[in-house]
């Protein structure tokens, strides 16, 4: 075991490069808060609407579009969105573009599932009790139905994101500035690849228990409140 | 825009290395997930104080940590601290098996959790022998429990598989990515090793979630 | 026949405007001057052209030639970054004007994108574990020995071609670092690697400087090739121009008076 590679630890170096791991780290965070806000959150709820639709024409390429997006690994599909998207279109994303796109998609379908399973999960017998009381399609959908599928909907969605996060750091392969390419450039530029590779996976690791302890502290909170069926 | 198909053919056999090796990762990692996985599992279930924190910390520690980061740092770094030659295949699946032990860990307890009490006090109370109990009152309901979230796992771990491309490991996404870059021709590549891994991946995931409404009835 | 005649005036003049409209596309250099910035597409490679780790800002010797160059022009420079495998196609999908790297002028990229004159030469070191018994370079053609290299560089395909009995690994992260540490760790045999950049490491990090033990001195570098640029094949004025520029600079001694500048600049870099 040659120890010295601890013991020779050069912290100068991490001193010295700490704002730019952060600065990637940074990114990290954004790209999952945009990826959940606008893949989890405003494409999966239309995508969930439409795998339930009762037109076969909606449905299915919903249903296509979800599972691919679902059984695909996203360093595939990043890599497809970068190099083969511009082939077949003449369209070419910027590294940045088209990694986001594919987070936003990939986010988007595993969020689909989780509003498709929450809508489900509404017991049938709140949608006949609210029709027979008068309120129309919209008023049930919205008052009545959603805050139930949501309180099912929160516990997991809220696990994803911590999925999100990890998931950022494989978009590096697309070269965006992250805490992963972050650090692949300061290895290059001062041949110390221990130091730096172990600064980062701290720093990543830190801000995944953050959001770890965080969403498990907000499942806990719904998992109280939850299995009634308040909100009426 | 003129497609190619046939280079896909052509370089059948690389492909199908590459999915060789996907294949061959999987297990590995699912081996050694299982077996530290078992421990970590009986570690966290345990009483003493010292024990159960540790595992807790593992648990957390792999789960939460980008699994990209950490099979970089397992094939960078740990050749230089252990200074032996170790390939990275072997580090890439080693790292994807603790992260799968941390998982599976889990699933165990949440499957261990969910056996009622009051069986586990009858099996006793009618003296039952210890394998006798775990045969047939404990796994079969474990199984259970477990097998949607298992699955549902495997299929994670089967996506994370083209993580270990960034260490040069030949599977499928590296084959497909070192072929398009050769030829130029991604959209063959890329969208033929797609569809490989969706064939692999979503019946998978697809008899996960029968099962799953299936334990929920 | 006043009919024909104008009938000629017409196609004769469509003609002229079409072949005007022709030329004054595929010449870039009004187009950039008109626009007023200079778009480069680089790829990341120390000293070369990479982003400073700190700034973000890219810097480098490309990245001075890059500004000399828009300055000629009259305009403002900006690069536009890309991957190594991007960095070709992004060029004949217009992202960027001209490509200003460390690209070697393989047969392969020139049937895409045409070459300036090489503007710097440079050969390879082959390094070694310190602790291996490979002690000449002819020992390298064998089945034991592993070379390690980024993939689609020319550290990877050079091997192929001078030891076809030695085995070839391909790295897909550029993390000079991280395959370097191969040989430095045991993991691979043996690799290419270019002076400039051996220097940077064994002043950067002098413990894995002494892992590793060069083969061939610098007075018997591997391989030397030349370096160039690349421009769209239709941009020909663009390709003059950067060739007469290139002779310029290159008659200067500046090319070498750059290079050891920026290796100095990144080894001595604390």
């Amino acid at each position: 075991m040659d120890w010295s590679v601890f013991t020779e630890f050069d912290f100068d170096v991490i001193s010295k490069y700490l704002p730019a791991l952060l600065n990637g780290l940074a990114n990290n965070i954004l790209l999952t808060v945009f990826g959940f806000l606008a893949g989890g959150i405003i494409l999966a709820i239309p995508l969930a609407l439409a795998s339930l639709s009762k037109y076969r024409l909606i449905r299915w390429p919903t249903i296509v579009f979800v599972e691919f997006w679902r059984s695909t690994p996203l360093l595939v599909q990043a890599i497809w969105m970068h190099f083969a998207f511009p082939v077949m279109t003449g369209l070419q994303t910027s590294p940045f573009q088209s990694a986001l796109i594919a987070l936003v998609l990939n986010v988007s379908a595993y969020c689909c599932e989780i509003f498709r399973a929450g809508i489900l999960g509404v017991p049938k017998g709140q949608f006949e009790a609210s029709f027979s009381l008068g309120m129309t399609k919209t008023y049930t959908w919205l008052k009545v139905i959603f805050p139930q599928a949501l309180k099912i909907v929160i516990p997991p969605l809220i696990g994803t994101i911590i999925s999100i996060f990890k998931a950022t750091a494989i978009l590096s392969v697309l070269a965006i500035n992250d805490v992963m390419r972050a650090a692949q450039r300061i290895s290059s530029y001062t041949f110390k690849p221990v130091e730096v590779y172990t600064t980062a996976a701290f720093l990543a690791f830190f801000v995944g228990l953050m959001i770890t302890l965080a969403g498990q502290a907000i499942e806990q909170k719904y998992r109280n409140k939850g299995g009634r069926l308040s909100g009426l | 825009m003129d497609y190619n198909w046939n280079i896909v053919f052509r370089n059948y056999e690389l492909l199908m290395q590459g999915l060789a090796i996907t294949v061959q990762v999987t297990l590995v990692s699912v081996l050694i997930g299982f077996s530290i996985g078992g421990i970590v599992c009986a570690a966290r279930l345990s009483k003493k104080k010292l024990i159960k924190n540790f595992a807790i910390g593992y648990i957390l520690f792999f789960r939460a940590t980008p699994e990209m980061i950490l099979i970089f740092w397992a094939y960078f770094c740990v050749p230089m601290i252990f200074e032996f030659k170790v390939s990275g295949f072997w580090t890439g699946s080693v790292a994807l098996g603790l992260v799968t032990a941390a998982y599976l860990a889990e699933i165990f307890r949440a499957g261990f959790n969910a056996i009622p009490i009051g069986q586990l006090e009858a099996a006793n109370s009618l003296g039952l022998k210890f394998y006798v109990k775990w045969r047939f009152i404990i796994i079969p309901q474990l199984m259970k429990i477990m097998i949607p979230p298992l699955f549902n796992y495997f299929t994670e771990l089967l996506k994370n598989t083209s993580l270990l491309s960034g260490i040069g490991v030949a599977e499928l996404a590296l084959q497909a990515y070192l072929l398009g870059g050769q030829t130029f021709r991604y959209v063959e590549f890329l969208s033929a090793i797609a569809i490989l891994y969706f064939l692999m991946i979503f019946p998978l995931s697809f008899i996960s979630r029968k099962l799953e409404l299936k334990g929920v009835n | 026949m006043k009919y024909l005649n104008r009938v000629k005036l017409l196609l004769t003049t469509l003609t002229a405007i079409l072949m005007s409209v022709t030329f004054a596309a595929a010449d870039l250099i009004p187009e950039i001057q008109a626009r007023g910035v200079l778009k480069v597409g680089m790829a990341e490679s120390p000293p070369w052209q990479s982003p400073n780790p700190s700034s973000g800002e890219y810097e480098g010797i490309n990245v001075d030639l890059a500004q000399r160059a828009a300055d000629l022009m009259g305009v403002k420079l900006e690069v536009v970054p890309a991957t190594w495998s991007t960095l070709i196609p992004g060029l004949s999908a217009k992202q960027y004007d001209v490509v200003f790297a460390n690209l070697f002028a393989t047969p392969q990229r020139a049937l895409v994108v045409n070459f300036t004159d090489p503007y710097s030469t440079y050969g390879f070191h082959i390094v070694v574990n310190s602790g291996s018994s490979l002690k000449s370079l002819d020992e390298l053609n064998s089945s034991n020995v592993t070379f390690v290299g980024m993939s689609g560089t020319v550290e990877e395909s050079y091997p192929k071609e001078l030891y076809p009995s030695a085995k070839v690994k391909g790295i897909a992260t550029n993390d000079i670092a991280a395959w370097i540490g191969e040989v430095a760790s045991g993991q691979a045999d043996a690799a290419f690697l270019d002076p400039g950049t051996f220097k940077i490491l064994t002043t950067q990090n002098p413990a894995l400087g002494e892992r590793l033990k060069v083969l061939n001195g610098e007075d018997e570098l591997v391989k030397p090739v030349g370096l160039a640029y690349a421009v769209r094949p239709e941009n020909t004025h663009m390709l003059q121009f950067l060739n007469t520029f290139i002779k310029d600079f290159v008659r200067n001694g500046d090319h070498i008076t750059l290079r050891d500048q920026w290796f100095e600049i990144l080894a001595k870099r604390n």
